[in-house]
C-alpha cells in the first residue's frame, strides 16, 4: 500500500525574522491520494507547500518526490508539481488565454492549444478566454488560476485553501473537479479551514498546527470516530451507581449522580437507545432532559489545538 | 534544457513592450526630441565645433544611446520587479528553470529593444 509520490524528511524553516514556522516535519503523501492539510492561520501549511514548491529554502530537512532530491533533479520534480497559490494573484493586464499557455510552456512543455482549450473548458473560461484577466469576477479568477497550475498536466497539485472567498455552487463545481482529477491519476494535497471540505474530498487528514503536524489520520477512521455519539441523560433524582437493570449498556454515571452518559454508534443498526429508555422506565428511574451530541472533526480539530495550546 | 520555459518568458516580456508602445516607445522619442530642440535652440547656435565634429553630430547619438540605454535598463528591472510586487513571481521562482536562463529571458526583451529602437525613431 505504502508507494509514498513525495515524501517529506525532517523539514524546518526558521525565517529571518526568528519565526520559527515549521519544526522539523516528516510526512509520507501516497500516490493517487486526495490529502487534506488543516490547521488555523499561521500554521504553517503555505510555508510547506512553498518549500516543497521551490519558493521557499527549508532550514534543514529535504523532500523526496519518488524518492529523488527535489533540489538536486529540480527540473523534473518541478515539471511534476502544479501550485495553485492562495492569493488571487495573476498579471491583470494579460488575456486569459496567453496567462495560461505562458504558464504551461514556462514549465518546460511545448505549446499546446488543444490541450489549454480541454481544461479551460473543463474550467468552463474557454467563452472568457480573450478577456484581460482584470475583468474576472473573483471566482473566475480563482479559476483561471487552476487552470494555470493544471496547464503543464501536473501529476501533484497543490491546492492552498481553493474555495477561500468562493460561492457554494462555485465550490460544489471545484470538489467535482478535484475528483475528476484525482479519477485521471493526479495526487491532491490540499489545505484549508474548512473541516466540511476536509471531510468531503479527503482520502486522508492531517492537522497542522505552529508548525507541528499533530494528526494523519485515514478520513474513515476519523469518521469512525465521527460516527460515535454521546447520549446524556439528566435525571430527575440523583443516583448513587448505576442500577444494576442498566449494566448492559455500559452507562456512565456523573460525579454528582445527576447525569448518565451513554456512547453509542449512530450509524449502527440497533443503537440500544429504545431498549435502554425502556429498561430505564420498569427500573423507575425518571429523567428531565436529553440530549445527543455527535463528534464532529471539527470537534476533534479543535481539541487537538486547544490541547496543543494548554500543553504550552 | 527548459527552452520552452526561457521563450515563453521572452514572449511574455515582448507581448508586454507590444502593450505598452506608447509609454516605452514613443515616449522616450519624444522627451530626447525635446530636450534636442529646446536646448538646441537656446544655445546650439553658441556650440562651436567639438574635435571637429559639429554640435548636432556629437549630441544626436548621444542622446539616442542616453534613452535607449535607460529604457533598456529600466524595463529588465521592472519586469523582474513588477511580478514580484503584484505576487505573480511565485510561477516564476517555482518554474523548472535556473535563476540565470529567467533572468537572460527577462532581460532578453531590452535588448530586442535596443536594436529595433534606433530604426523606428531615425
Amino acid at each position: 500500500m505504502s508507494d509514498p509520490i513525495l515524501s517529506i524528511r525532517g523539514l524546518e524553516k526558521t525565517y529571518g525574522s526568528g519565526t520559527h514556522a515549521l519544526k522539523p516535519l516528516d510526512l509520507d503523501i501516497q500516490r493517487g491520494e486526495i490529502f487534506a492539510l488543516l490547521g488555523p492561520n499561521g500554521a504553517g501549511k503555505t510555508t510547506m507547500i512553498s518549500i516543497v514548491c521551490g519558493i521557499v529554502t527549508p532550514t534543514a530537512g529535504e523532500v523526496l518526490i519518488d524518492d529523488k532530491n527535489w533540489q538536486r533533479n529540480y527540473r523534473e520534480a518541478r515539471k511534476r508539481i502544479g501550485l495553485v497559490p492562495q492569493e488571487l494573484t495573476m498579471d491583470v493586464f494579460e488575456p486569459l488565454i496567453s496567462t495560461v499557455s505562458f504558464s504551461r510552456e514556462l514549465f518546460g512543455r511545448r505549446p499546446d492549444p488543444k490541450r489549454i482549450e480541454e481544461i479551460l473548458r473543463e474550467l468552463s473560461l474557454w467563452d472568457k478566454r480573450k478577456t484581460i484577466l482584470k475583468e474576472l469576477s473573483g471566482g473566475m479568477k480563482r479559476r483561471v488560476m487552476i487552470a494555470k497550475a493544471l496547464a503543464h498536466d501536473p501529476d501533484i497539485l497543490f491546492l492552498d485553501e481553493p474555495t477561500a472567498g468562493v460561492d457554494v455552487e462555485l465550490r460544489r463545481d471545484m470538489w467535482n473537479m478535484v475528483r475528476r482529477l484525482r479519477e485521471n491519476g493526479t495526487t491532491i494535497i490540499l489545505t484549508t479551514h474548512y473541516i466540511e471540505e476536509a471531510e468531503e474530498m479527503a482520502d486522508r487528514v492531517g492537522v497542522i498546527n505552529k508548525g507541528e503536524l499533530i494528526l494523519v489520520e485515514e478520513k474513515t477512521e476519523l469518521m469512525k470516530k465521527l460516527g460515535r455519539k454521546v447520549l446524556h441523560l439528566q435525571l430527575a433524582e440523583a443516583l448513587e451507581t448505576v442500577p444494576a437493570a442498566l449494566a448492559e449498556w455500559d452507562l456512565k454515571l456523573s460525579e454528582d449522580g445527576g447525569m448518565l452518559t451513554y456512547e453509542f454508534d449512530a450509524k449502527a443498526d440497533r443503537t440500544g437507545i429504545p431498549s435502554l429508555l425502556g429498561a430505564m422506565r420498569d427500573a423507575g428511574i425518571a429523567f428531565k432532559d436529553l440530549d445527543t451530541h455527535q463528534s464532529s472533526l471539527e470537534d476533534i480539530f479543535v481539541g487537538l489545538i486547544n490541547h496543543q495550546k494548554a500543553a504550552a | 534544457m527548459n527552452l520552452h520555459g526561457v521563450l515563453a518568458i521572452y514572449k511574455f516580456e515582448m507581448h508586454r513592450f507590444r502593450r505598452t508602445l506608447w509609454t516605452g516607445l514613443a515616449v522616450p522619442v519624444i522627451t530626447t526630441s525635446l530636450y534636442f530642440v529646446v536646448f538646441g535652440s537656446a544655445i546650439g547656435s553658441r556650440m562651436s565645433e567639438i574635435n571637429g565634429i559639429p554640435y548636432g553630430a556629437f549630441i544626436v547619438p548621444g542622446l539616442m544611446m542616453l534613452s535607449l540605454f535607460t529604457e533598456s535598463i529600466f524595463n529588465a528591472s521592472f519586469g523582474i520587479h513588477m511580478p514580484r510586487f503584484t505576487g505573480t513571481i511565485y510561477e516564476i521562482l517555482s518554474a523548472p528553470c535556473p535563476r540565470w536562463k529567467r533572468c537572460s529571458a527577462m532581460s532578453a526583451r531590452p535588448r530586442a529593444r535596443r536594436s529595433s529602437s534606433p530604426s523606428s525613431s531615425s
